[in-house]
């Protein structure tokens, strides 16, 4: 079993702004030419949590609406989510692709009170 | 030497705000594994379910306050956003230790959580041993 680190940097552009990141995964377990195993995706910033969702405007907006209800203070209630989402994800590869389905995308959710350059982790394991 | 053992099954299930537990399938994919010492990925694929442990005498009570964490109506995405955004915040993955090839379960039992209207729908679910 082997164990490869890659950096993959993001760029967002807005709060709330959300990157998918789903390509940019299977295409680095592809490239580690891993197998069988997992593949966590991380987000350095705290305030970028990391998680699956169907990836369509109207969900996301949904899903902002949600994050606003968690505290009547619109700062509060981005502390909240960031933690309640959490910023690591752990993904089973199977025959060498992260086995998320179709309508279901690794997403990097923007909670910060501007966008910027985020770096996210993946630790790809497995052989 | 630390070694990976990746494998998938099928459920059918209905819903919604049904429980379905999944602890021997996962059980038994640890056993096959042969690994001793290390951790249990489980992962349910799709957008719209979450996997969850808790206690099985919560596991009722459980089914009713979901309403809870996320109302079924108020949403712009059709239909099922309740759903989708239950399975985001829920979670889709959950990773358990593993020890002298037994999963640290406490007194807890794993479920798949089936938040949709369905009957007999076919959910997939994948556990990822990794260890020694």
């Amino acid at each position: 079993m082997k164990t490869l680190i890659r950096e993959v940097s993001v760029k967002t552009e807005n709060t709330y702004y959300a990157v998918d990141l789903t390509s940019v995964v299977l295409s680095e377990v592809k490239k580690s030419g891993v197998k069988n195993g997992v593949v966590t995706v991380y987000s350095e910033d705290p305030m970028c949590p990391v998680f699956t969702i169907e990836y369509e405007p109207k969900l996301l907006s949904d899903l902002v609406t949600y994050i606003k209800g968690l505290s009547s203070d619109e700062n509060k209630a981005r502390l909240l989510a960031a933690t309640v989402l959490g910023t690591s994800l752990t993904v089973p590869i199977v025959d060498g692709a992260p086995v998320t389905a179709t309508f279901q995308q690794i997403v990097l959710l923007e909670l910060n009170s501007e966008g910027g350059s985020r770096k996210v982790y993946l630790v790809i394991q497995g052989e | 030497m630390s070694k990976v053992y990746v494998k998938t099954f099928i459920i059918k299930t209905y819903g919604p705000n049904k429980l379905f537990d999944i602890t021997d399938k996962v059980e038994k994919i640890v056993e096959e594994s042969r690994i001793e010492n290390g951790v249990a990925t489980v992962f349910s694929h799709g957008s719209t379910g979450a996997i969850v442990r808790i206690k099985p005498e919560q596991a009722e009570e459980y089914s009713y306050v979901l309403w809870d964490l996320v109302p079924i109506d108020g949403w712009q995405h059709p239909g099922n956003a309740y759903a989708h955004l239950r399975s985001t915040i829920i979670s889709t993955k959950l990773a358990l230790p593993l020890i002298g090839r037994k999963l640290v379960l406490g007194p807890a039992r794993i479920y798949f959580v089936e938040n949709q209207c369905y009957v007999a729908r076919e959910r997939r679910i994948t556990v990822a041993v990794e260890g020694e």
